[in-house]
């Protein structure tokens, strides 16, 4: 079995692609508000960020940009581990650690999103 | 030792044509290199990154994927500060104080910088994947606008927060 046989085999390079370019057509408009909401709310008072998390919509969205960020966050060091890591024994673990990662910290960031916003 | 073998087995004439003689070097790595030199003095050995002359098409691609990296290590800081938010009211005071300080302000800066360079570059990928602007003047042309648009995005975010 050579190298890109190995690589390939466990998920299609087609849904691969296509995959990481819904997530970014998702995070296009996402990223741009949060990124604009972060730099305005930044250093602002506990209770006001937390109102803010809490707002229905923006919990909503929240919720959306961190599963589309850290999905596409994880096909692209998918990309970048298998380009630069030849060893393919290594480049397995790596990639399978980055991977469970990116789950986790999906999960930790809806948990945490869902905990504020339903006052749990 | 079985490659290096296999290699000095072959008549070496088949790599370097005109040369009559090899001495028989030990290992294949500097036997290679030797046939190079012989052959054309400062001819690069493998097309790899730092034999090619920086080019703004190949520069802004590596650019993406820095700064695809870069944006990925800020979003942990964004779930850190929602975990705080959601379970830990202290570590968010602290992170509150940390987050206005001159030095973070200034990393958030080109956090953002590379955040939205990454996003308009990836809009001009999905241009790429749908067929337009394939040519090499549009290329050129649109990576040019990419890093305009960047700088004055950013910019504008970060006036209108200061005013």
């Amino acid at each position: 079995m050579n190298h890109s046989e190995q690589s390939f085999a466990k998920e299609p390079a087609v849904s691969h692609w296509k995959a990481q370019r819904r997530s970014a057509f998702v995070l296009i408009p996402l990223s741009l508000w949060l990124l604009y909401s972060l730099i305005h709310h930044v250093g602002a008072p506990y209770q006001q960020a937390y109102s803010w998390v809490a707002n229905p919509l923006v919990a909503v969205l929240l919720i959306i940009f961190v599963c589309a960020m850290f999905f596409h966050a994880k096909l692209g060091l998918q990309v970048i581990i298998e380009d630069y890591i030849s060893d393919i024994s290594g480049q397995q673990a790596i990639l399978r650690i980055s991977n469970l990662l990116c789950w986790i910290a999906m999960l930790v960031g809806v948990v945490s999103i869902l905990k504020i916003a339903l006052h749990v | 030792m079985k490659k290096i073998q296999i290699f000095q087995v072959f008549p070496v004439r088949l790599f370097v044509p005109g040369l009559k003689r090899v001495t028989i070097i030990s290992s294949f790595d500097t036997m290679y290199k030797k046939q190079l030199s012989m052959a054309h003095p400062v001819r690069p050995v493998s097309p790899h990154l730092q034999i090619y002359k920086p080019q703004l098409t190949s520069v802004l691609s590596i650019f993406h994927r820095m700064t695809g990296v870069i944006s990925f290590a800020g979003s942990i800081f964004i779930l850190i500060w929602l975990v705080s938010l959601a379970w830990d009211a202290p570590l968010y005071s602290f992170l509150q104080e940390v987050a206005t300080s001159i030095p973070v302000q200034i990393g958030l800066f080109f956090w953002s910088l590379a955040l939205i360079y990454h996003l308009l570059n990836g809009i001009r990928h999905l241009g790429w994947d749908a067929g337009k602007g394939f040519e090499i003047p549009d290329i050129y042309k649109s990576g040019k606008l990419v890093i305009g648009l960047s700088i004055a995005v950013t910019l504008l975010i970060w006036v209108t927060k200061i005013i």
